[in-house]
């Protein structure tokens, strides 16, 4: 599903230049589980960014489905990504303006899903996290935990054959960051890919497979559980 | 997806309450005054353009050379008319207006001093269109006996009831209505409250028997000739009409006096802001005024499409994460310049309502159209497509005040501003500094023009006229009869404690002074010119307040050879160059064998006086003594019990003239509404640059709370570090300070060069005092800190740890 050739991502100010990734390689297989762990300000959340699509590499190759994205143009970026790829953030990054509901449903606007389908699958998305009573009600209505499952479905509500989630329980007590990782796993059950950006060890054994970055290296690889696909 | 947008925009603006309620204010206040301005201009541009044959239509003026001193006047002869139609088939049919001087209408127990009356040849209805309520077009000036009433006039005679058919009296003869016409319109110069028929004038004042003196008349200028041209008429061959006439009429006289005479068109539509010709006393415009409510309109309006792309640039921080979440999601570029744009038209669309409301009471409620002398209206009838005009002017400022905060903040990089990492870049700082500079330097410049006018106004205003205008009551002698008892009644009235003087004259300074050709003394043999002129009564120099500067005043032994003996002021001897003015010869109404009615010497050189308006300087002026008493009697009253003084002119006044109302008025107040245009022009400027600073303090008070929002944390540690509020306060200020300081230093300049050429168009100049400058500076400064300051001590009062908890 993915993989990435010496990546390289460099930010420059005038005076500094900061290497985020140096040269990282890996591959994440389709149905894998694999959690990025690594110290804060290790390249961690630049690497999710250029594998969501919403950033691209300074240098190196990166193929997605197969196919070599790292030159592509944003309207094709974003192509790819409204139909491949759902996100899921620490900070969960709901619309405060829209309810639930129109969260839930924003990316089905942006691909375009018929009116009818499109109710059908937010409340889908909503039963399947336990959020349905909760659709009419604002993002600052909710508990963190609430906010997080919204995003899930969110992320979950297009299909996507990857999630990315970035911190996905970093604002959350343990009782509802488990929660959170429990319905990831569901979702990977389901045959989604997944690739998560954690700092907790804890959430890591949720996943098939630990990559460890230290400045923008990958220093290692921990394969927890096998894949089932 | 609209819908998504919809509800964005909808919650976005109940949740962020006080901004849309800048944004929106600033917007509606912005929209409605283009919209009144809007108004105001389309009536001034529309002017007679109701006539369907307005594009037809010529007024002729005429331009006189005599002696190498050129006149361009409004008025033409008489004669022109009759002899363009008869002669060139170019003219369809003409019509000529003259104004009836102040007259007493009478029906009844009802006199009223009517001021607006014209005669009009029964053509009148062939060129231009009145709505007739009573009565019909046809024939309806043929008859002398006639006359012709607008609604208003009819209401103060006949109330509510028809007029048709009802007599109507002057001091000479009966008139009988033939019909009722609505009120002009407010757009229309031709603005009159009844027509008499010109074939009454002609009865009274036959045209000469004598074919040469007929055509004589064509020098002499008496009328407003319009005519209606054939359909395929081209202008520009109208001069080869003027040269041919005046060849075969006028070129024989013309030859005589050393004179030439040449008439012009100008088309019905561009009169009221035409050439604005001397002798043109209907209603004409004032360019000038027209282009700078053009500009403050488009001013405003731009003022307020910054606040608005301010106000959402600065609020883009707590967009960004919206902005990177859809684009995460699969928005794309131009979906969230849409989203923005839309967002913008629907402000602006809200705001329009609003805007709606404003001029409705604005127009109906407030003394705003009094003040300004107009009749604006927003009324629906005929005005739809003004208002999709409008409407589609709104939405285009949504666009133009969207297309920033959209280019903007659909730029935002998701990356950064999900993490929260993103801060206001530099570049968009930058822009919102310059566009509140802008801001700041419109407002500072429309104030210091306003104030310029202003006092240039007010200069000329309360200029010295070279006579003292206070306390003079003038009385017109309405017929000569009245007017040969006048001396007598002069020489009673005199007697009394409260009048100190007292004098018969022509014409009042002010109200319009007449136009002679002279024949004066020259270097080598007599110069033909043409000058100013007032025939006076004796004791005129000590009832105006003039000072003679040489010679003597006329004397009563003068009375028996009035024509012989002329006053002069000093300009007239500047202008003929005259060492010493006295004793040079001067001659008037000459003959066609040469000889002068008026034939004399200077006998007095009086010190320079204003006769006109002070937009035009002092020019040759010759007093003549009158031969019989007529036109104004002067009083000069002592100033000391005014009131007693007025009850006891109008006792004696109303035993000398038992059948008409006492009729006076004050010199001061007459002049005074010389410059009431002015007055309501420079009123409205006035008004319109108050609205450039609400809007633009609007802007800064945006940005102010925004900015101080973003350094919160910043103002938290300076405080921990032992930073008083004081301090913080003046932190704050400092940016703001230097922005209105640049913004001043850049209107000052472009307020000067906009001025400056509009003040030198007056003939007295109040000069451009350097403290309008600073002043205006200084109270932007202050507006700007009151507008800050608010905002700055609530931030520097606030406690350092909730403001280090916000990062």
């Amino acid at each position: 599903m993915i993989r990435t050739e010496n990546l390289v991502k460099l930010y420059r100010t005038e005076e500094v230049e900061t290497t985020a990734l140096a040269e990282v390689s890996l591959h994440v297989a389709p149905g894998e589980f694999v959690a990025i762990m690594g110290p804060s300000g290790c390249g961690k959340s630049s690497l999710m960014n250029i594998m969501g699509l919403i950033d691209v590499p300074t240098a190196g190759k990166y193929y997605f489905l197969g196919n070599e994205v790292s030159a592509l143009s944003e309207k094709k970026r974003s192509e790819l990504r409204k139909n491949n790829i759902g996100f899921v953030f620490q900070s969960f990054n709901l619309i405060d303006e829209l309810t639930v509901f129109e969260n839930v449903e924003l990316p089905l606007i942006y691909t375009k899903t018929g009116h009818q389908e499109r109710r059908e699958r937010v409340e889908e998305a909503l039963e399947s996290l336990n959020m349905m009573h909760r659709r009419n009600h604002f993002p600052q209505q909710l508990s963190g935990g609430q906010q997080q499952r919204v995003a899930v479905a969110r992320a979950l509500v297009n299909r996507p054959a990857l999630i990315l989630a970035d911190e996905p329980t970093g604002n959350l007590d343990s009782g509802h960051g488990d929660e959170v990782m429990r319905q990831l796993s569901r979702l990977n059950e389901a045959g989604t890919t997944i690739v998560m950006v954690t700092h907790s060890g804890r959430d890591a054994e949720f996943a098939h497979r630990i990559i460890r970055l230290l400045d923008g290296k990958v220093v290692g690889e921990n394969l927890i559980k096998p894949v089932h696909v | 997806m609209f819908r998504n947008y919809l509800i964005v925009a909808l919650r976005n603006i109940y949740r962020n309450k006080v901004y849309s309620l800048l944004n929106v204010a600033g917007l509606a206040v912005g929209i409605a005054c283009s919209i009144i301005i809007a108004l105001y201009l389309k009536n001034e541009l529309t002017y007679d353009q109701h006539h369907q044959k307005a594009a037809q239509i010529y007024r002729v003026g005429s331009r006189f050379d005599i002696s190498g001193k050129v006149d361009e006047i409004a008025l033409s002869s008489r004669m022109l008319g009759p002899i363009l139609k008869d002669e060139y088939e170019e003219i369809e049919e003409y019509t000529r207006f003259r104004w009836i001087p102040r007259i007493l209408v009478r029906h009844g127990e009802k006199r009223f001093y009517e001021e607006k009356m014209l005669f009009a040849d029964s053509t009148v209805f062939d060129l231009f269109d009145f709505e007739f309520l009573a009565g019909s077009p046809k024939n309806s000036l043929g008859n002398p006996n006639s006359i012709i009433i607008t609604r208003s006039f009819s209401q103060r005679y006949f109330g509510q009831e028809n007029p048709v058919g009802k007599i109507l009296s002057t001091d000479r003869h009966e008139y009988r209505v033939r019909a009722m016409i609505a009120d002009p319109p407010a757009n229309s110069h031709l603005k009159f409250a009844a027509l008499l028929p010109y074939a009454r004038l002609d009865q009274s004042l036959p045209l000469p028997e004598d074919e040469e003196e007929r055509k004589g008349e064509l020098w002499s200028v008496s009328v407003y000739t319009y005519l209606l041209m054939r359909p395929d008429f081209v202008p520009e061959t109208f001069d080869q009409i003027s040269r041919s006439l005046y060849t075969r009429h006028m070129k024989f006289i013309g030859d005589q006096i050393n004179g030439k005479a040449e008439f012009t068109i100008e088309p019905l539509a561009r009169i009221h802001y035409g050439s604005a010709m001397a002798y043109d006393r209907f209603e004409y415009g004032n360019s000038t005024y027209l282009y700078s409510f053009f500009a403050i309109g488009i001013f405003i309006l731009l003022l307020a499409i910054i606040n608005y792309m301010n106000m959402a640039t600065a609020r883009s921080s707590s967009r960004a994460r919206e902005v990177g979440m859809r684009k995460v999601l699969g928005g794309n570029r131009g979906q969230l310049i849409n989203q923005f744009l839309g967002e913008a038209v629907i402000m602006s669309l809200i705001a329009f309502g609003f805007a709606l409301v404003l001029v409705e009471l604005i127009l109906s409620l407030s003394p705003f159209n009094r003040l300004i002398g107009s009749e604006l209206s927003l009324a629906p009838g005929g005005n739809w497509p003004f208002l999709l005009v409008c409407l589609a002017g709104a939405i285009g400022v949504g666009i133009i005040s969207g297309s920033y905060p959209a280019f903007y903040l659909s730029s935002i990089i998701p990356a950064k501003a999900l993490k929260g990492t993103r801060k206001s870049g530099k570049t968009g700082l930058l822009v919102r500094r310059g566009l509140v500079t802008f801001q700041f330097a419109v407002s500072i410049g429309v104030i210091v023009c306003t104030w310029l006018m202003y006092n240039q106004i007010d200069y000329v205003r309360s200029r010295d006229l070279g006579f003292n205008q206070e306390n003079l009551l003038l009385i017109p002698l309405q017929d000569s009869t009245l007017a040969r008892k006048a001396p007598e009644i002069r020489d009673e009235l005199v007697t009394h404690e409260g009048i100190s003087a007292g004098a018969i004259a022509s014409d009042v300074p002010g109200t319009g002074i007449s136009l002679m050709l002279f024949r004066a003394e020259g270097r080598e043999n007599m110069e033909e010119h043409i000058f100013n002129v007032m025939f006076v009564g004796m004791g005129y120099l000590e009832t105006m307040g003039l000072h003679l500067l040489e010679g003597q005043d006329f004397q009563p032994e003068n009375q028996s050879e009035a024509g012989a003996h002329f006053l002069v002021n000093q300009e007239l001897v500047r202008k003929m160059g005259w060492e010493n003015g006295l004793g040079k010869h001067l001659q008037a109404q000459l003959n066609l064998d040469g000889n002068a009615q008026m034939d004399g010497h200077v006998q007095g050189v009086v010190e320079d006086f204003n006769v006109k308006s002070l937009h035009e300087g002092i020019q040759p002026l010759v007093l003549v003594l009158q031969d019989q008493p007529s036109g104004v009697l002067h009083l000069r009253l002592s100033g000391q019990n005014i009131h007693g003084t007025m009850d006891y002119i109008r006792q004696k006044w109303e035993e000398f003239d038992p059948d008409r109302p006492f009729d006076y008025s004050f010199l001061d107040q007459d002049f005074s509404e010389l410059y009431a245009r002015d007055n309501r022009q420079s009123t409205l400027l006035a008004i319109l640059a108050f609205v450039c600073v609400f809007i633009s303090c609007l802007g800064l008070l945006g940005l102010a709370s925004y900015s101080i929002q973003q350094r919160t944390r910043e103002i938290g540690i300076r405080k921990v570090l032992g930073a008083s509020v004081l301090q913080i306060v003046f932190m704050l200020f400092r940016d703001f300070l230097v922005l209105v300081g640049i913004a001043a230093l850049l209107a000052s300049p472009v307020a000067w060069l906009v001025v400056r050429p509009w003040i030198h168009s007056f003939a007295y100049q109040a000069g451009i005092p350097w403290y309008v400058f600073i002043i205006t500076a200084l109270g932007a400064v202050l507006v700007a800190f009151i507008t800050v300051g608010f905002h700055s001590l609530r931030a520097a009062q606030a406690n350092p740890v909730q403001s280090l908890k916000y990062e």
